[in-house]
């Protein structure tokens, strides 16, 4: 193995290899930089460049891009408070506050630093034991995902540390709006009036882009109009210092692991991960209440987990032929095209190709790295802009981005809806993270409800009978009230403590 | 030397039918594919395809991109080219069963009557599978299982009910005289992950195209029960078809491209020899081979027809199953 490994590197190291490695690192960065190109949309474009390219460089560019977008998505979820794609979306609540009190650096760094430890990770687990612990995606079907569904939305009713309550309704509308478009047990248009372009539903991009950036962009206007916008405390050191890696490391491995696991699973991908991983850090940290202030620890543990979770879905793919969707299914398409069949042979038949992707896994993160070094220099500058002219221009890039998702008028429209629902929920202190979750999962966990109920003839059974499911879903239960009782249980102590001393 | 010949043998086959005299139209400029989906997908590689062979074999001079349209299963491309694109002669649109279902379910106001219907470049076939360790051997014993109690066998597939897959397990219901509506099918988005579920034992029959199970079927990790069509596949000829073993299905998987409404005739014409001469190219034979395609062809007013013939067929059944009123 390790000799097919070394071979993997020689390719992977030749120098117009490594140079496309690099391109599209570069490349992948600068698209996870701007709102509305996530990675799925990335790769899709740039399909029809691997007809044009030996097999091995082509795998190297789709690689390498799909990994740089995954570290790039962190940024603007840092400088402007607008995720650059879903998986970033946890990353705006602690990295947004840390750049308002003048560390973006520090925040980028670590994000940079995290996905670079739990990229590596995720190769590692794929080069050794990658065949064996793929086998434990299979067992996941629809019941079991449904109950991993739920157990995500039901962390995230914890989230923000807000109100509870104000949580649930938000992952409500989120779940209700992603009803919209054509239903895929019954095949019935729902709450399309009509209208082709909402057949396909309403896509993430559309409500994140006008619930962050259009938001953002009218609070910001508000706040200087009125002058009561927070100072930007200036930048003080640009990288991060040794005692706040060692304060986040415990967090990076964390994600690390949670994504990877989480990750693997097909469908459930990436922006479930940083949720779910998030949640539980909060549980497991030391000094929780600091989560959601500015900590450090918020930036590396999403991050983290993001990045082993795309790694992670690429196991199944590479392993046993097996997409988790999104952009491995695009992944998949462009191996089909270079002809290899992805399958349980793909090691045996195009073992050299699969090697020197593998290999150039490690040198996309090596790269990573070092291109994020200096761009955390760049990029922190952004914060020195003045509002007046970053806030016009996060709002023509985010318009461009909606626009290109299908060119057309209807999301743009959407787009608007959703920043003025947006802003009315911001102002109420309604948090928004729920509702795109409840969006992003909303279509699966139907979906996955309904196919769980056709195989067990209509029966709800199925999810306490499979051993899998019913864990998750006690787990789910757990998160959601496990608080609210403790906290009662200490009021009640509390108050049998005064009337004692009384 | 073969090769070569083969190439030769091509070009000479191509040559008279592009350049002939009795062709007298020829495209000026850019020519244009639009796929009605994201790139990656069957009709994006359909187009890639085309516009590639097109290319190398210099059957078209310049250059063919291609446009992405996705949106409602093809709804909003035909929208758009039966409206905005009228009489366009450099324009082809790439086209599958997909669409027919689109056109079927009435999910567009639009029929393949407001295009123009060019040609099938290939065809798919179908097939059930199931893993190497399942109870079912042979398609006789999923025939008796699934008469003896329908709701015994669950399959899954990478369609929404009513879809392509779902007309695979309908038809073969109905083929073996057991009530369609009644047979069990959980969808699933793709075939890979109908594939998945079937791999991981929660679902037991997979209904897919032969392409989406090539990986597994190499590995021997499943076992194809029957693909759905008189001749065998040329990949897998172990496979035996649906007919052999009892239960007559022919349900095939086409690909090829529409044009505008109002498209010239000669240009129509040139069109029409040009898709002949591609599918004939060696070239196009490789990419076919690459695809899983098996070569079955259809062009012109004989497409039209067979394409308006397979519109009514599908509406017939979705009524039958409940899909239309």
């Amino acid at each position: 193995m390790f000799e097919h490994l070394l071979n993997g590197f020689a390719v992977a190291l030749l120098p117009l290899n490594l140079l496309i490695a690099l391109c599209g690192c570069l490349v992948g960065t600068l698209i996870g930089v701007l709102p509305g190109l996530g990675p799925t949309a990335t790769l899709a474009m740039l399909i029809p460049l691997v007809f044009s390219m030996p097999p091995a460089t082509a795998l190297i560019l789709l690689t390498s891009v799909y990994y740089g977008s995954m570290y790039g998505g962190s940024t603007t979820s840092i400088l402007v408070n607008i995720p650059g794609e879903s998986a970033s979306v946890i990353t705006t609540i602690d990295g947004h506050k840390m750049a308002m009190q003048g560390r973006a650096g520090p925040a980028l760094a670590v994000a940079a630093i995290g996905s670079f430890i739990a990229g590596t990770f995720s190769v590692l687990m794929l080069t050794f034991v990658g065949a064996p612990i793929a086998r434990y995606a299979l067992l996941f079907g629809p019941a079991e995902f449904f109950a991993l569904m739920v157990f995500g939305l039901c962390t995230v009713a914890s989230l923000t540390g807000t109100n509870v309550t104000k949580s649930i309704i938000s992952t409500c509308l989120g779940l209700m709006i992603a009803t919209i478009g054509i239903d895929l047990v019954s095949g019935a248009a729902r709450f399309t009036f009509g209208n082709p372009f909402l057949q396909d539903g309403v896509d993430f991009v559309v409500v994140a882009i006008g619930m962050f950036a259009l938001t953002e962009v009218v609070i910001t206007a508000r706040e200087v109009h009125e002058g009561t916008r927070a100072q930007i405390v200036k930048a003080g050191k640009v990288w991060i210092s040794w005692s706040e890696f060692l304060y986040s490391l415990p967090a990076i491995l964390r994600g690390t692991v949670f994504g990877f696991v989480i990750g693997m699973l097909p469908g459930a991908g990436a922006t479930l991960s940083t949720f779910i991983a998030y949640n539980l850090e909060k549980r497991v940290c030391r000094h929780p209440e600091r989560l959601g202030t500015g900590d450090i620890r918020g930036v590396a543990n999403p991050e983290s987990a993001n990045n082993a979770a795309s790694g992670a879905s690429l196991v199944p793919l590479l392993t046993l032929g097996l997409p988790g969707g999104g952009a491995t299914a695009v992944m998949l398409g462009a191996l089909m095209m270079l002809d290899i069949t992805p399958g349980p042979l793909m090691f045996e038949k195009h073992g050299a190709i699969v090697w020197t992707l593998i290999a150039s896994m490690y040198v996309g993160n090596t790269l990573l790295l070092l291109l994020n070094w200096p761009l955390v220099n760049v990029f922190a500058r952004v914060m020195r802009i003045p509002a007046m002219y970053l806030m016009p221009t996060v709002l023509v890039i985010s318009t461009i981005g909606v626009w290109s998702l299908s060119y057309s008028a209807v999301d743009l429209v959407l787009t608007g809806a959703a920043g003025l629902l947006g802003y009315y929920m911001r102002v109420n202190k309604y948090p928004v993270e729920p509702l795109i979750l409840g969006l992003i999962l909303g279509g699966r966990l139907e979906q996955a409800y309904r196919q769980a109920l056709i195989i067990s003839k209509g029966s709800n059974m199925i999810f306490l009978e499979k051993p899998i499911s019913l864990v998750l879903l006690i787990c789910a239960v757990l998160f959601l009230f496990l608080p609210m009782l403790l906290k009662r249980s200490k009021q009640y102590k509390a108050v049998a403590e005064t009337a004692e001393a009384a | 030397m073969t090769r070569y010949a083969l190439l030769l043998a091509g070009l000479a086959l191509a040559g008279p039918l592009v350049a002939g005299p009795a062709v007298a139209w020829e495209p000026k400029g850019q020519g244009e594919c639009i796929a009605p989906a994201n790139p990656g997908g069957g009709w994006d590689i359909t187009c890639r395809t085309a516009s590639t062979v097109l290319q190398k074999t210099g059957a078209f001079k310049g250059s063919i991109y291609v446009t992405n349209m996705p949106g409602g299963s093809g709804a909003v491309a035909i929208a758009n080219v039966a409206t905005k694109r009228k009489g366009d002669p450099n324009l082809i649109v790439s086209a599958s069963n997909a669409l027919t279902f689109t056109v079927a379910l009435g999910r567009t106001p639009y029929t393949f009557k407001e295009v123009m219907p060019l040609a099938q470049v290939g065809a798919e076939l179908g097939g059930f599978f199931v893993r190497d360790d399942s109870k079912y051997k042979t398609l006789a014993d999923l025939i008796a299982a699934m008469k003896a109690d329908p709701k015994s066998v669950t399959f899954s597939g990478g369609s929404a009910p009513g879809g392509q897959d779902h007309m695979k397990v309908a038809l073969f219901a109905k083929a073996i005289g057991v009530e369609p509506t009644k047979v069990v099918y959980v969808p699933f988005q793709g075939g890979g992950e109908a594939l998945t579920s079937m791999l991981g034992g929660h679902t037991q029959v997979a209904a897919l195209d032969v392409s989406e199970a090539t990986g597994q079927l190499e590995a021997g990790k499943i076992r194809g029960l029957a693909v759905l069509s008189d001749k065998r596949s040329t990949k897998f000829p172990d496979i035996p078809t649906a007919t052999e073993q009892g239960a007559k299905v022919n349900y095939v998987i086409w690909r090829g491209f529409y044009m505008a409404p109002g498209v010239p005739k000669e240009a129509y014409d040139w069109w029409i020899a040009t898709m002949k001469a591609m599918v004939a190219s060696p070239e196009f034979a490789a990419e076919r081979e690459k695809l899983g395609w098996e070569p079955v062809t259809r062009f012109g007013d004989e497409f039209a027809q067979y394409v308006n013939g397979e519109a009514a067929q599908y509406r017939v059944l979705l009524k039958e199953l409940g899909f239309l009123k």
